[in-house]
């Protein structure tokens, strides 16, 4: 493999890492706080594709708005899901709640079957992200600069309010001891819900890139995403939300540079991340970056 | 101040508090002691809803509080520093008090309040950009009042504060103790160290297993025969 190609598939890795560090982020903002593995995150990520189509497609809204929507919509719908799943099980034991998000990842997947339909739709990718850059014998869509610069941009933000602002110091309280968070007359279930709608705003945003990478959209998208960005998570340890976007970049770029360097193996993509997952729970249980497991 | 009621609270299949009434009349300092496991945490918990009565009233300021979430018992003016302490270990001595103000608005009187803190707890001024977790246990404990302090509550309930102390930060805790209460905040204090305790109280109440037994002036308590025996022979 020469420089040429190596750059291409650094390029092709970096812009899959970071999609699947950004959907990380979901998931390992709500375990911090609740010690909860959502598994519908993936899902409403394929959510927030499926509102942006539905907001280009029917309401005519120009991309940008669309997405927007999307992505605020999405929000919402996390705290529907928190509201309305999870804050009933809040207090009983922890498996009541890994089961009730199994549910609701059936939930979404199967209502988006019925309502939206089974069949893939095309996804419009905007002129903006649509033009093929060429340098130096690489070439690339130029969305492949797009993605790095604008999760990196909303990992910044996120990080911003989780260690710059009130909510995001309650977030970091709840997530050390919830009884004591409470004892400070912090109202736990608004911080908890504001710590969904930002996961699965990150989602959104991550899914719509996914959508724009790969323009092609079905109720079922979310789920393999949505695994392999929970092996991020795992991977950089997971609670840690800088940890989850550099799981997500390491397992892009483990993806992408071993079908190049052994494109006979390319079968074998989903199980590097499967592989990362099973060896980081035996030798390093608390992946990269993880706090030691509490008392 | 605080009236509380024949209340009930069962947990895991406990009877842990059983009809207990109890009042703390407005700046004074109350004192529940009673050996470990007696309920003088469960009371304390309750109070803060984060354990829910069964049965009873605790009304406080005039208005029935059961019932109610604990961030808004916060609200109403009721803070508490936990048993253990508690402090938030992985943000700084100035973020942890800056939590006991989470829901005051003016940032000037939080500004000011933390000053106050300060000037009581000088060593948490030494020490404000460190992280909580680096303190000694001493450190913790005052992290924890002024922590609690940093609500302006009206009423202050401290859980054992002088719990796995030296003898020496004993006393300055109880010192600290009184200059609050003497700077105009009403205290209900939990402790094992009956001795200390009643000293510096108004009035006092005795628990076992779940009932208040007991109840005087922290003096009258002092010189109880039945006190004397079961509590201050073995903390003297």
């Amino acid at each position: 493999m020469d420089l040429a190609q190596f750059s291409q598939q650094l390029i092709n890795g970096i812009s899959l890492g970071s999609l699947y560090g950004i959907i990380a982020i979901g998931y390992t903002m709500v375990y911090g706080i609740l010690r909860l593995i959502n598994f519908a995150h993936g899902d409403v990520m394929m959510m927030g594709c499926f509102f942006a189509y539905y907001g280009i497609l029917m309401f005519s809204l120009p991309w940008q708005f669309s997405f927007i929507i999307a992505i605020a919509l999405t929000a919402i719908l996390g705290i529907i899901i928190d509201r309305g799943a999870y804050r009933p099980v809040r207090k009983a034991p922890r498996i009541s709640a890994l089961i009730t998000a199994i549910g609701v990842s059936f939930l979404l997947e199967n209502a988006g079957i019925v309502v939206f339909g089974g069949r893939q739709k095309a996804f419009f990718r905007p002129e903006m992200f649509d033009s093929i850059i060429t340098f130096h014998g690489i070439r690339f869509l130029n969305l492949a600069i797009y993605v790095p610069i604008i999760t990196l941009t909303l990992l910044g933000i996120i990080l911003l309010i989780i260690y710059r602002t009130k909510v995001g110091r309650a977030m970091r309280c709840i997530s050390h001891d919830m009884e004591t968070t409470r004892l400070m007359g912090v109202d736990v279930n608004r911080v908890i819900a504001i710590t969904f709608a930002m996961g699965s705003a990150a989602a959104a945003a991550g899914g719509i890139l996914w959508a724009l990478k790969y323009p092609q959209i079905n109720p079922l998208m979310g789920i393999i995403p949505g695994l392999k960005a929970f092996v991020a998570a795992v991977l950089g340890g997971i609670g840690n939300v800088g940890g989850a976007m550099i799981g997500g970049l390491i397992l892009g770029l483990a993806e992408i540079m071993l079908v190049a360097i052994r494109p006979d193996l390319s079968g074998y993509r989903d199980a590097i991340a499967f592989g990362i997952l099973i060896i980081i729970l035996l030798f390093r249980p608390t992946g990269l970056f993880g706090e030691k497991l509490p008392e | 101040m605080l009236k509380i009621r024949d209340l009930n609270v069962h947990y895991g299949g406990i009877h842990a508090l059983k009809g207990v009434t109890l009042d703390v009349p407005e700046s004074k300092i109350i004192t529940l002691v009673g050996a470990n496991g007696a309920g003088k945490s469960t009371l304390l918990r309750t109070i803060s809803a984060l354990v829910t009565a069964t049965s009873g009233s605790i009304k406080f300021t005039g208005h029935e509080i059961l019932g109610m979430e604990s961030h808004d018992i916060v609200q109403d003016g009721i803070a508490m520093a936990p048993e253990g302490r508690k402090v938030f270990v992985n943000l700084s001595v100035s973020d942890n008090l800056l939590m006991g103000a989470y829901n005051r608005k003016n940032a000037g009187e939080i500004k000011t309040d933390m000053e106050w803190i300060y000037s009581i707890f000088p060593r948490l001024e030494e020490r404000m950009s460190q992280q909580a977790g680096t303190l000694s246990g001493g450190e913790q404990q005052m992290l924890a009042v002024g922590r609690a302090l940093m609500s302006r509550p009206k009423l202050l309930m401290l859980d054992e504060p002088s719990l796995g102390l030296a003898p020496l930060l004993i006393s300055e805790v109880f010192r600290v103790i009184g200059q609050i209460h003497d700077e105009g905040t009403t205290i209900l204090l939990i402790e094992q160290n009956a001795m200390a305790a009643l000293n510096i109280a108004d009035y006092g109440y005795v628990m076992e297993t779940g009932k208040i037994v007991l109840e005087g002036t922290g003096r009258d308590l002092l010189n109880d025969e039945r006190v004397k025996k079961a509590y201050l022979g073995e903390s003297i």
